[in-house]
């Protein structure tokens, strides 16, 4: 009976020895199996993160786009402000022309009509026939308008085109004395005479602005200016009676601050 | 502090470029037409170099391209190389007139270049295709590095300049930047001066303070720099005479607890306008090139920053905050006959005054609703703004060239802030490679005289 039993397990044991091959074929082919799973999930993945870096490129474009399109947007609107307060200006400059044509039509003497075909400046639109003269009439508005004309000849001072700053300067006075900047274009032109150190003429440019703008808001810079210009010509008294002026009746300007200096008192 | 001399190293000083000709009297029409830009536009052809050997053919190839680059940096419409290569090789005293005109070129440069050790000698000839005629003829010769092909940079930047002057333009090729760079720190906190040739070329490092130099301008004239340094703890104006490798201190003699900065030299070279604290708030001063006889120009409550002259040396720009925002203002250079500037943006900073007759304009960096900054630029002579840049990121700190035609500025569009340049209205945008790290605050300067 034992030697039954030990032939029974020897039997069980060459069985089982001999179904190893046969198991170890079976793992091999699950192992292989399962090689080819984890090798279709890993190309899967792979397919994700080529997938998911796609997106994120195409994210990344779209925000690119749109960091573009908000620039362009900004400057759109930035452009548009810009045309905003070019109209602004226009429609401000028509007003002041408006106003303009209004005092001289209440002005100007009742003369009869003249026929159209009498005119002797051409027509809106119409193109200038050789030798056509093209400065306005009396009565007719200037081709440039008020604050161009300013800017102008404002624009000439600052690349130091002394002279024809003046006579932009002068143009605008001539046309457009009582508008806002008529004082600052008085002032402009003692400036330009200053800086080409004309200065007995500058005392002549400042004393016009302090006769004929008397309420400016340039009137203590004019004097000051008109102070240096006389002590440039030697007139120490008269430029220490301007500075004066200055800090007495207008103690809180910038141009008494400099005065001050000028006097050596302290600020 | 140290300050370095770059001139007195290899580069620039070895240039010594005499005119050995001077130009040749030459038809004054064709001269007068020249016509840059446009459909009309005059077509130059920069003859290929004729030299056959070794080291002659490389540095007349520098020549060249650096020439080119010149010229079309300015607007100059060049022949093309394609069309260049069907013709037989010119003779640079004598070409063959129908060959470049077949190429549709209206002037013709050709040059030769010699070279034994350290001498180079460069010979350009300049003439009129249409009228088969010489125009100008010039030699330039001088010390070189054959080494180190920077070296021969200079005899084509001056070639160049001389070649602008046919048609009326100040060259500006031998013009220089300097600007502020965190190149040599890697903690990026600290910053140095740095100087360029106008193209980015030649770089060479001005100040080694190791601690923060920012905000510089040339001095007229090209040989000091005046710029603001934090070596004290606060910041305060340091004016740099770079040939002389002298440095002054705290130009305006600020004392503990004030602080100055920000400075810019007057365009006659005698004063700086700059904004300093000493009555508790930011204003705007003037004092002698020395820092005597400062005075206060502004002297209100609001901060008043960023200066710059005009042309004139008459009025000053600047930053104030006095109307609720910061915007650009001018002043007479008394502080009289204040008046604001800018209108459209809500932060309008850092203004340059175009120093050229040609143009009366005032370059910013401004502020549109809560974005980045851009370079605009407002006509002086209508009011009208344009605005120059226009993108990701900001552009900031513009400098016009000393010719008033182009503008340098920095801007960060790629992450970091490089250098950058435009022509005036906005057109033929490039970046200037200036090298490693963050490059800002560039101020373009005049040829050293």
């Amino acid at each position: 009976m034992t030697d039954h039993r030990h032939t029974s397990r020897i039997l069980a044991l060459t069985l089982s020895f001999l179904a190893l091959p046969t198991l170890a074929r079976a793992d091999k082919k699950e192992f292989l199996a399962l090689t080819q799973q984890i090798a279709t999930l890993q190309g899967q993945v792979a397919e994700a993160e080529q997938a998911r870096i796609e997106s994120q490129k195409e994210l990344r474009r779209m925000m690119d786009i749109l960091v573009d399109q908000s620039a362009l947007l900004k400057k759109l609107q930035q452009d548009l402000r810009i045309q905003d307060e070019r109209a602004m200006v226009a429609i401000k400059d028509q007003q002041e022309r408006l106003a303009e044509i209004s005092d001289r039509l209440r002005t100007a003497p009742t003369v009869p009509a003249t026929p159209p075909s009498q005119g002797l400046t051409p027509g809106p639109g119409t193109p200038p026939g050789p030798g056509a003269v093209l400065s306005p009439s009396p009565g007719q508005p200037p081709a440039i308008a008020p604050r161009d004309l300013y800017q102008q000849a404002y624009s000439d001072f600052a690349r130091k085109n002394y002279e024809l700053s003046i006579q932009g300067f002068q143009e605008y006075l001539r046309l457009y004395r009582d508008t806002d900047l008529a004082d600052n274009a008085q002032y402009w032109v003692g400036e330009c005479l200053q800086a080409q150190a004309k200065y007995e003429d500058a005392v002549t440019a400042f004393n016009s602005l302090l006769r004929d703008f008397v309420s400016s808001d340039k009137i203590p810079d004019a004097r000051y200016k008109k102070g240096v210009a006389l002590e440039a010509l030697g007139r120490k008294a008269q430029a220490i009676l301007e500075y004066r002026f200055v800090v007495e009746r207008f103690p809180g300007s910038p141009a008494a601050r400099l005065a001050r200096e000028k006097l050596g008192q302290p600020n | 502090m140290r300050i370095s001399s770059p001139f007195l190293s290899a580069g620039l000083c070895l240039l010594v470029a005499t005119l050995g000709r001077s130009a040749v009297p030459t038809p004054a029409q064709d001269v007068e037409n020249i016509v840059i830009g446009g459909a009309g536009a005059t077509r130059v052809a920069i003859a290929p170099c004729s030299a056959t050997t070794e080291p002659l053919r490389t540095s007349c190839g520098v020549v060249r391209e650096v020439l080119k680059a010149d010229l079309e940096f300015e607007g100059f419409q060049l022949t093309p190389e394609s069309l260049m290569r069907s013709l037989p090789p010119a003779n640079p005293k004598a070409p063959n007139f129908l060959d470049w005109k077949s190429v549709g070129a209206h002037i013709l440069v050709t040059f030769e270049v010699t070279q034994g050790g350290t001498d180079f000698a460069a010979e350009t000839r300049t003439f009129s295709v249409d009228g088969s005629s010489p125009i100008m003829s010039k030699r330039y010769a001088g010390k070189v590095d054959p080494a180190s092909p920077n070296s021969f940079r200079a005899f084509a930047h001056q070639a160049a300049d001389d070649i602008l002057s046919l048609a009326s333009i100040q060259g500006v090729t031998r013009t220089r930047l300097v600007f502020v760079s965190d190149r040599d720190h890697p903690d990026k906190r600290r910053k140095e001066l740095y100087i360029a040739d106008y193209d980015g070329f030649n770089v060479r490092q001005v100040t080694v303070n190791r601690q923060l130099s920012i905000l510089p301008g040339w001095a007229p004239g090209g040989r000091g720099i005046v710029y603001t340094s934090y070596r004290n703890g606060d910041p305060q104006i340091y004016l740099s005479w770079i040939f002389e490798g002298r440095s002054v201190p705290n130009v305006t003699g600020e004392r503990s607890g004030t602080q100055a900065f920000a400075a810019v030299v007057s365009p006659d070279g005698k004063k700086i306008a700059y904004s300093a604290n000493r009555t508790g708030n930011f204003d705007i001063w003037v004092a002698n090139i020395d820092g005597t006889g400062a005075h206060n120009l502004t002297g209100t409550p609001a901060q008043d920053t960023a200066p710059c002259w005009s042309p004139s040396g008459l009025e000053i720009a600047f930053t104030s905050g006095r109307s609720g925002s910061a915007q650009l203002w001018v002043m007479d250079q008394e502080g009289l006959n204040l008046r604001r500037l800018s209108s459209v943006g809500n932060y309008n900073d850092a203004c340059a005054w175009n120093p050229s007759r040609e143009f009366a304009e005032i370059a910013y960096s401004s502020r549109l609703e809560d974005g980045g900054f851009e370079i605009a630029v407002v006509d002086l002579s209508t009011g009208q703004v344009r605005q120059l840049t226009t993108g990701k990121g900001s552009c900031e700190y513009p400098s016009w060239a000393p010719n008033g035609r182009h503008l340098v500025f920095s801007c960060n569009r790629g992450g970091t802030w490089q250098l950058a340049q435009s022509d005036r209205i906005g057109a033929k945008l490039r970046s200037i490679a200036v090298g490693p790290g963050n490059s800002v605050q560039a101020d373009w300067g005049q040829a050293a005289k």
